[in-house]
């Protein structure tokens, strides 16, 4: 696997479409490449980054209750 | 009888659909951009869900099954109210990688330090907010639900091809603002000629 095959294959690769075999392959080329390690690095870096600090989660306790209340009203009218 | 089985559906439900509120409030006011909007979306969604429970097929993927019917709700009824369209350059989005371009234009060498790690939480929710809604809707699905491919092609009736193209140039919008907000705020310095 060439640089151009290794970087085409990178987003596939960060979210877990790639397969087995281009995975292997991507991993092979990585370990005798430092530009193509560095790029998949900082991508896979920049992606955490994101994700994480996107998971936070407010209280939806009030809004849950006001959907129970609606299903009691439907199980209610049956 | 009845009764029994109507309990039934309910504790069912509750246990596998009531239990992803959060998951689907996180992306509800991505994409609507207002709280009481998505809290207005995802209501509505659990509603129709609670009345086709029965239809929904137990053990499949209940998450991906309320986020289809929540983006339904959403394109139907929710999106860009505004019908100015969302122009975006898409020729402008290169086609390399970013590590290379901080490299190579703006001369930084460490750029986990010098650009990752100055990156702010309210940054991040602006860039992911300022994205234009067919590149958000597929970004959000991906990145903070951790959805596959195939599930945001079921979930959004969008071929699997053209996912992939909006996550990917979605990815390069994201990357454009950050980079854009590092060098408003400093952090990165524009190159001098």
């Amino acid at each position: 696997m060439n640089c151009k095959q290794a970087l085409q294959l990178l987003y596939d690769v960060l979210d877990r479409e790639a397969s087995r075999i281009e995975t292997a392959g991507v991993e092979k080329h990585l370990k005798s490449c430092r530009p193509c390690l560095a790029t998949y690095e900082f991508e896979r870096m920049f992606q955490t980054l994101i994700v994480n600090k996107s998971q936070n989660v407010e209280d939806n306790g009030i809004l849950k209750d006001r959907i129970r209340a609606q299903l009691d009203a439907i199980d209610a009218a049956g | 009888m009845v009764e029994q089985k109507g309990k039934e559906l309910r504790e069912r439900y509750e246990r596998e659909a009531l239990i992803h509120l959060d998951a689907l409030m996180r992306t509800a006011s991505r994409m609507t951009k207002s709280e009481s909007d998505a809290e207005d979306l995802v209501q509505e969604t659990m509603l129709k869900a609670y009345r086709f429970f029965d239809k929904f097929e137990a053990g499949t993927n209940c998450k991906a099954w309320l986020f289809k019917i929540m983006t339904n709700i959403f394109i139907n009824n929710y999106r860009s109210r505004s019908k100015a369209p969302e122009s975006v350059a898409i020729e402008d989005i290169d086609d390399g990688f970013l590590y290379g371009q901080l490299a190579e234009n703006y001369g930084v060498t460490d750029p986990e330090k010098q650009f990752l790690s100055k990156i702010i939480d309210d940054d991040i929710q602006n860039a992911i907010s300022e994205l234009p809604e067919d590149f958000r809707l597929v970004v959000v699905l991906s990145f903070l639900e951790g959805f596959s491919y195939r599930e945001i092609a079921d979930i959004t009736g969008l071929h699997i091809g053209t996912v992939k193209s909006r996550l990917y140039r979605g990815r390069k919008l994201l990357q454009k603002s950050l980079l854009e907000y590092a060098l408003r705020s400093g952090h990165i310095r524009e190159p001098m000629n």
